[in-house]
């Protein structure tokens, strides 16, 4: 039998177990196809059972990241029908949604309503809530507004053996692990189906400070103690500009919505450390589109400062590096947009000498967790205290 | 005990860091958690006894003790300070004790990065007081910093007194080295972003040791503020309070410190300093009903002085009574705020919350009222011991929930608990969508031996009043033995992503057995 007629089986057995449970159109087959069929649930009840028979014939679950095992029969998830946003609540600034919403269509749902989610980029815009928090896509750090995974005060997920997780709408909690840190990084170990987020009043007026140096370093620490300040900035970036007359140049790129007053604060501290900032209002888009990552790039966190081997070496590769700011102790770096990849694989590498032993540690967990989280948990006997 | 296993825990860490001694099985048989402390008033001060006790003093004798352990089954419990209030280190499968406190340096602390690196065992006074000295803060704040650690804070997702500010123990730490059950190492730090990676940092974070213990830390610090401002006000009611608790809790400026006390908790608190009971509940039972005896002309203030204790035993005894007084008196409630930064923004920050109050028709208190809380902050769990000695007992639960959820839960947990507990509450840690609520109850039963009945029936109404009404179960206190069994709530089906997180990092099962998962 070869690949595609065993495909077939496949796809035929899936229908044939769900059938009377669910509509048809929940089970997308496309003979050309290469996977075995597309789920297509429309609630999380729906997913839940889909998930549970995908388990029962083995196959595995892809997601916007996962990349194909020779031998191995897949199934897509399209998660377009979960797309409802189904609470707006302006007293605790959250919403709770579908996670097939795409960013881009909250987004101008929101700002119709007079709120943002603060984060989303253009390279976002077009992909939905699941594949921004379960794909690690690059996200545009924000200081003031912090990231998609922050963001969220709620979920609801499906795990791979078809139970329901959720985390109830709340500030904060301290009711064991939070099980987000489990969801990143694909759709292995479980997909999310209800999101609720934190979201802000859309700015009244951007007003954006820039500040141009030879070196990073000094930028770096101004950067640093804007994010710590009480009034941060809704973005801070330091970006490597293109050579000018063969002199390193390096740029300091702040916004802040609704607080002209923190900005000009910033700009008298650069002042006196000696430099010469520029301040504009509302130009904050062209920042977006110009330096906003891009999602297929390999990009790094960094948590603390950047090492200096690290800094020198991007100092000296020809790449205009940027480096944001989540916060002041967390920093992602990548390549700007129009150079498409890290040229000389700094970062890269870099982090693969760090990190290699950790990274295949981390593999092993990924993988045995996957095989724990396939079969039911079984029920053990209370302790009685 | 197996003899095996005790010969190999002297020869990792040798004689003079290990026990067996009566007196320290004794004394790490609990934590601060209350039914331990209703045992002990019933004359069974340890009900759960460890067989031994170690001090580490490195990672890889941690690392060797855990491989032991492993080898020959025997329970581990990590253990901080102890002042953990769910239970989460009673031994009750016996085992060995891990006692972190030699775990005690700092290791590093980067100003120019503005990280601090600390091991686990590391008191958070000591902590802070060593950041101080190059013009740093940590910003973590506990009630319990001196007699909490660095990786208890963490394992329980704790929260400081300045959580508005500077967040809860997840948003200061930036990563963690723990030992898992096989003894194996691992670091969450530089996990790489954009690839498929576990993010093992939030999952560590609150597990309660029961996935491994926490070695050391890097925690993020902040320059120390320029100054820093408090202020009190006198806000009609609760929903009032709640109104302003909601702006301050949403501006920019991200305040220090939000407080809102309810009636009693304000009595307890008092309105300024001469009032000001300094976190006794009893003291503040017997202040409000001598005060609406008064009003009433039943009885003169100082005669209800005289009665003391025992008019404190009658309001424990009697609970419906006590808070009937209190709902009848609807006393006012006192708000405390601050905030800290440079001058001019404390100052800006400040006109704006009282301009905020004066709307709402709130009174001014000045400063007085925030610096009392800021000098008598960590009073309270040094005083509850009157309660005790009157043959009661008294605990605390912390929830959080939405602002639009707030004095609903608020008023379905009073109104639960009031048959069985006298209550009171306070809210606080204000975020951009919502706060905690910090209940306290106080009770006594006139049959001592059914203290341990009464207790369990308080919790279960304030639980099941919670969870029906859309709260999280704890805020910074954690799980515990106290709370495990309703986690299935909490969490759905994700007690079993931790039980599956628990097999894959501990597979013989031998870290803090029993705790967080029911």
């Amino acid at each position: 039998m070869n690949r595609k007629q065993k495909m077939a089986i496949l796809a035929t057995e899936l229908q044939t177990r769900l059938r009377g449970r669910l509509p048809s159109d929940r089970i997308l087959v496309e003979p050309q196809g290469r996977d075995v069929a597309t789920l297509c649930p429309e609630t999380g009840a729906e997913l839940s059972q889909l998930l549970a028979t995908v388990r029962e014939l083995q196959l595995l679950l892809k997601d916007p990241t996962t990349r194909r095992t020779s031998g191995k029969y897949y199934v897509g998830l399209d998660l377009n029908r979960l797309s409802r946003i189904l609470d707006l609540d302006v007293t605790s600034h959250c919403v709770t949604i579908q996670s097939g919403v795409t960013l881009g269509s909250l987004e101008q749902w929101l700002v119709i309503h007079g709120w943002s989610l603060g984060w989303v980029h253009s390279g976002l815009e077009q992909h939905t809530v699941a594949e921004v928090l379960q794909s690690s896509l690059p996200t545009f750090p924000s200081p003031r507004y912090t990231d998609p995974i922050r963001s969220v005060r709620g979920y609801q997920g499906i795990l791979p053996s078809g139970g329901e997780v959720w985390n109830k709408t709340g500030p904060a909690r301290a009711t064991g692990p939070n099980l987000l840190g489990m969801f990143s990084g694909g759709y292995e170990l479980g997909v999310l189906t209800r999101i609720v987020f934190s979201i802000h009043p859309v700015p009244t007026n951007t007003t954006v400070a820039e500040v141009t140096a030879t070196s990073p370093q000094d930028l770096l620490s101004l950067a640093g103690l804007e994010c710590r300040s009480p009034h941060k900035p809704h973005r801070i970036l330091v970006c490597k500009l293109a050579p000018k007359r063969k002199k390193q140049r390096w740029k300091l790129v702040a916004s802040w919505n609704d607080s002209e007053a923190a900005a000009q604060q910033f700009a008298d501290r650069t002042r006196f450390r000696g430099h010469d900032p520029i301040i504009h209002r509302g130009c904050d888009p062209d920042v977006l589109e110009e330096y906003a990552p891009r999602t297929d790039n390999f990009f790094t966190g960094i948590a603390g400062k950047i090492p200096d081997e690290l800094l020198s070496k991007m100092e000296r590769s020809p790449a205009r590096w940027i480096i944001g700011f989540r916060n002041a102790h967390e920093l992602q770096l990548w390549p700007h947009s129009e150079d498409h990849a890290d040229p000389d694989d700094i970062t890269r590498k870099w982090f693969h000498d760090q990190n290699h032993d950790v990274q295949e540690q981390h593999k092993k967990l990924r993988k045995s967790l996957i095989q724990k989280l396939t079969i039911d948990a079984e029920n053990t006997s209370r302790e009685s205290v | 005990m197996h003899p095996g296993f005790e010969r190999s825990i002297h020869r990792i860490v040798g004689s003079n860091r290990v026990s067996q001694r009566t007196t320290d099985r004794q004394t790490y048989s609990s934590d601060m958690w209350t039914k331990a402390q209703i045992w002990r008033l019933q004359g069974n001060p340890s009900k759960h006894r460890p067989d031994l006790i170690v001090w580490p003093e490195t990672v890889e004798e941690i690392s060797a003790i855990v491989r032991a352990c492993q080898k020959f089954s025997v329970p581990i419990i990590p253990y901080g300070a102890g002042s953990g209030v769910c239970g989460g280190t009673t031994p009750t499968r016996g085992g060995l004790i891990l006692d972190l406190k030699r775990l005690n340096r700092v290791l590093a602390v980067d100003h120019d990065g503005y990280t601090v690196h600390a091991e686990a065992g590391v008191i958070g006074e000591v902590l802070e007081r060593t950041v101080n000295r190059v013009g740093c803060t940590v910003g973590h704040f506990p009630s319990s910093i001196y007699c909490s650690t660095v990786g208890g804070w963490i394992s329980t997702r704790s929260a400081g007194q300045y959580s508005s500010r500077y967040g809860k123990i997840e948003d200061i730490v930036l990563g963690v080295r723990f030992v898992d059950g096989m003894g194996r190492v691992w670091d969450t730090r530089n996990s790489p972003e954009g690839i498929r990676s576990l993010n093992l940092l939030p999952l560590i974070t609150g597990s309660e040791g029961i996935l491994g213990v926490i070695t050391d830390a890097h925690l993020r610090m902040h320059p120390q503020p320029q100054t820093a401002g408090f202020r009190g006000i006198e806000v009609p009611d609760i929903q009032t309070g709640l109104e302003l608790v909601r702006i301050l809790g949403q501006m920019n400026h991200r305040p220090l410190l939000v407080r809102l006390y309810d009636p009693l908790d304000t009595a307890v608190c008092g309105l300024d300093k001469s009032e000001a009971t300094d976190g006794n509940l009893v003291q503040g039972i017997q202040s409000l009903i001598g005060r609406l005896s008064s009003k009433l002309g039943f009885m003169a203030q100082e005669k209800m002085d005289d009665l003391g204790s025992s008019m404190q035993a009658f309001g424990l005894t009697y609970p419906s009574v006590s808070n009937r007084v209190t709902r009848l008196i609807r006393e006012s409630c006192l708000l405390v705020f601050g905030f800290d930064g440079d001058e001019e923004g404390v100052a800006r920050s400040m006109r704006y919350a009282l301009q905020q109050a004066d709307k709402l028709e709130c009174i001014d208190l000045g400063e007085a009222p925030g610096i009392t809380w800021l000098q008598t902050r960590h009073d309270a769990s040094f005083r509850q011991s009157s309660v005790y000695a009157l043959g009661g007992f008294i605990d605390t639960m912390e929830v959080a929930t939405t602002y639009d959820n707030l004095y609903r839960l608020y008023d379905r947990v009073m109104r639960a608990t009031a048959p069985y507990a006298v209550t009171m509450a306070h809210f606080s840690h204000a975020y951009r969508e919502g706060c905690s609520i910090y209940f306290t109850f106080g009770a006594r039963h006139r049959n001592p031996t059914q203290l341990e009945d009464l207790y369990r029936r308080v919790w279960r109404m304030a639980m099941n009043t919670v969870i029906e009404n859309g709260g999280t179960l704890s805020h910074h206190h954690g799980i515990g033995l106290l709370k495990r069994d309703r986690m299935r709530d909490e969490l759905g089906a994700g007690v079993d992503a931790i039980r599956a997180l628990k097999e894959a990092l501990d597979p013989n099962q031998i870290f803090n057995p029993g705790k967080l998962i029911p």
